[in-house]
């Protein structure tokens, strides 16, 4: 506190160029430091890729040692043992209809919720939160059967059921948001004559893309890794998560060919994050801080 | 002309329908059921309407006591007599003109309250008893203490047993008095050490009275965790780590650095790879590269390192998600209060404590509602690493109903800790949330 007029000297660099050198040591000493973190963060995925292309001898002779040669002999056996390409269509028909699902009717159901300000949708909207906090294991089972009863256990028919279980956290995203699109904007369309469902689609839906960015790139990252409710729902190796768990268990030992298959089945959601990374950044704080 | 009201009705309506018809089908009537489960002794593979009746069953007890003869005729369109005429067999396929369809749902619930109606169901309302048996008799569910007796009946007596093991592990368990006496004959305490020695002069007899005494009487008392326990202590652990090394790296990652962006995307990577992939890594690591490095065999078959390696693989998968919540609430932090306190000469640490840190709690809010109930939730990694093991370990609570509902065929009993933590995952934030709201701070 005694040196507050001293410290404004201090920090203007003309004055002092000592404290600007100083600075910079200590934050080239906090990069390096970063970066054997960083490095220590990478190692296990590092250390996949470099044995993937290595034979069983090899990599339980010494995990750590680089390839002899570069091989892609594992690879042309993963893609053909896990039908890679059957697999990953599937899998991306699953998510990308899911997630088209999930944001139209979700932005239809938040839109009305948040414009038709009422006890009955306050009372839905509570209804939406509610399944943010159960467990998926409540409800488990009996939406096996249900899925038994509809017929819905295949791969078009898991898509309504992802729809039904994603859009509550998309309602609830999509609801804080339009509560920030101006009203009048709407009162002026039903002014000339528009309909709420053509003042919807036109004109609102567009203001929204910024949490449509947000929704589609959580929704893409959770359908595509999800787990779970594909292993009771879905016939087995139907989609990529399933392909992979059953090649693990079939070659536990074989850690060569799981390697190449886990890289091949990791590739494409990991390019999506390379080519998206701002994005999926920015959409993950502004769908926490919302959520 | 409709009416400006009901049209508004109408749209509500329009735009509702369609969340809600697959939200109620996908998620409300099927966690309604479950909860109608949980209080049924249903073990999950017996089906809701039985496949064959007895011949005789079937005409005595359901088609005489059923008085509507329309529900008579429906169940006998169900039921078919079997080629040797002794059972009744349920048709799981129906003939329609255009050919055959399975039993539709709709068919199945009228057979089935048929044949409520004059008492034959497969599942068994039992009330609470689900809940009660959580807590009195699953040996593995709740914490509490073992006796672990270290002496084995057909041994032969220990020559020497030392003094801190011998009061407190055996003298003080003895009630009966002339037992301890026996036992306080036999061992006697040696001049010069710190342990008690067998005497030699004793009979056969005396000598197995005394083998039965230690035997009864020698156990420590050890506390097991159980499911309950080692979910309280996997939820506390990866909640603190997890939002230390995250606010940790948000912190340094907001500073002006030059790979600040690159290394968030590092940080941030983990989060992109599915639990399974994930797992395998992790098994890979634990099982080839970890013994390399640190010279430690055996990481997930330890029951004392199991657990900590578990939480080493979830803290870095879910770090890089709270950095990022932490990294926008830092950017929202207004610069010129940050170099207001600058220029008034506080500190690095100073700031932290007083005006980073305040500002900073609606993010804490966030990042600790969410890992708290991502941890209580934790299944995958779990399932995928150690199986719960070994022993129950590393069970926690919804892998223990996983196993419960498809290892042990108790469905109901499953579903019934289920709904037991839903509650607790609700009681928790819900206190968590009430209490970091209180402690926000308005700008």
């Amino acid at each position: 506190m005694k040196a507050s007029i001293l410290s404004i000297f201090k920090r203007t660099p003309k004055e002092n160029p000592g404290a600007i050198r100083k600075r910079s040591y200590s934050s080239i000493a906090l990069e390096i430091l970063m970066g054997i973190l960083a490095i220590i963060f990478l190692s296990p995925t590092i250390l996949i890729f470099i044995n993937s292309f290595k034979s069983d001898a090899q990599i339980t002779l010494n995990p750590l040692a680089l390839p002899d040669s570069i091989n892609f002999a594992n690879y042309i056996n993963a893609w053909h043992e896990t039908n890679f390409p059957v697999v990953f269509t599937n899998t991306l028909i699953i998510t990308s209809l899911s997630m088209v699902g999930i944001i139209i009717v979700s932005a239809m159901a938040a839109y009305i919720l948040a414009r038709t300000p009422s006890r009955i949708s306050w009372i839905f909207y509570l209804i939406f939160t509610f399944s943010l906090v159960v467990p998926f294991q409540t409800f488990m089972i009996p939406l096996v059967k249900t899925a038994k009863d509809f017929n819905l256990q295949n791969v078009l028919g898991i898509i309504p059921i992802y729809i039904g279980l994603g859009c509550p956290m998309a309602v609830f995203m999509y609801h804080g948001f339009i509560k920030s699109v101006p009203i009048e904007i709407d009162e002026s369309a039903a002014i000339d004559g528009s309909s709420q469902l053509r003042t919807f689609f036109h004109l609102v839906f567009p203001l929204l893309t910024p949490v449509t960015a947000t929704i589609a790139i959580l929704d893409a990252l959770w359908i595509w890794n999800d787990f779970l409710l594909p292993l009771i729902i879905l016939p087995k190796q139907a989609t990529l998560q399933l392909a992979q768990f059953g090649f693990f268990s079939l070659y536990r030992r074989q850690y060569s060919l799981a390697m190449a298959s886990l890289v091949l089945s990791a590739a494409p959601i990991v390019i999506f994050y390379l080519a998206l990374q701002k994005y999926i950044v920015k959409g993950v704080a502004a769908g926490a801080v919302k959520g | 002309m409709v009416s400006p009201k009901r049209n508004k009705i109408f749209y509500f309506i329009l735009f509702m329908l369609p969340a809600l018809i697959l939200y109620g089908m996908f998620f409300i009537i099927p966690f309604f059921q479950g909860i109608r489960y949980s209080f049924t002794d249903w073990n999950g593979v017996v089906p809701e309407i039985p496949f064959n009746i007895d011949k005789t069953d079937f005409d005595n007890q359901i088609i005489k006591k059923l008085d509507n003869p329309k529900e008579q005729v429906y169940l006998k369109k169900y039921y078919r007599l079997s080629d040797a005429a002794e059972t009744y067999n349920l048709t799981n396929w129906v003939q329609e003109k255009g050919g055959s369809r399975q039993l539709s749902a709709a068919e199945r619930s009228k057979i089935k309250r048929i044949l409520g109606s004059v008492g034959i169901a497969s599942i068994k309302f039992i009330g609470m008893k689900n809940y009660q048996q959580m807590f009195q008799n699953d040996q593995r569910f709740v914490p509490r203490l073992e006796k672990r007796y270290l002496f084995n009946e057909f041994a032969d007596l220990p020559q020497t047993i030392m003094a801190g093991d011998f009061h407190k592990n055996i003298v003080n368990h003895i009630r009966n008095s002339k037992d301890k006496s026996l036992i306080l004959t036999a061992y006697q305490k040696q001049a010069g050490t710190s342990s008690f020695h067998l005497t030699p002069k004793m009979n056969e007899a005396q000598s197995e009275k005394l083998k039965t005494l230690l035997s009864q009487y020698w156990y420590t008392t050890i506390f097991i965790p159980g499911v309950i326990g080692f979910t309280l202590f996997f939820t506390l652990f990866n909640v603190i780590f997890s939002n230390l090394l995250a606010l940790f790296l948000a912190l340094v990652l907001d500073t002006q650095m030059k790979t600040k962006n690159i290394l968030r995307s590092i940080f941030f990577f983990p989060n992109v790879l599915s639990l399974i992939i994930v797992a395998f890594i992790w098994s890979f690591v634990f099982r080839l590269v970890m013994p390399l490095i640190t010279g430690i065999t055996v990481w997930l078959g330890s029951p004392e390192l199991a657990p900590y390696a578990l939480l080493m693989v979830t803290v870095w998968q879910g770090c890089g998600w709270l950095m990022i919540i932490y990294l926008a609430g830092l950017q929202t932090i207004p610069t010129d209060i940050v170099e207001g306190s600058q220029i008034d000469g506080a500190n690095w640490w100073q700031r932290l404590r007083h005006i980073t840190m305040p500002l900073l709690i609606p993010s804490f809010t966030i990042c600790t509602f969410f890992s708290l109930s991502n941890s209580l939730k934790t299944f995958d990694v779990i399932m995928a690493l150690t199986q719960g093991g070994p022993g129950y370990v590393t069970t926690p609570i919804v892998l223990d109903i996983y196993y419960n509902a498809f290892r042990d065929n108790q469905f109901g009993y499953a579903t019934a800790k289920a709904v037991f933590l839903c509650m607790v995952i609700m009681v928790v934030t819900g206190i968590q949330l009430y209490f970091m709201k209180k402690r926000e701070v308005e700008l």
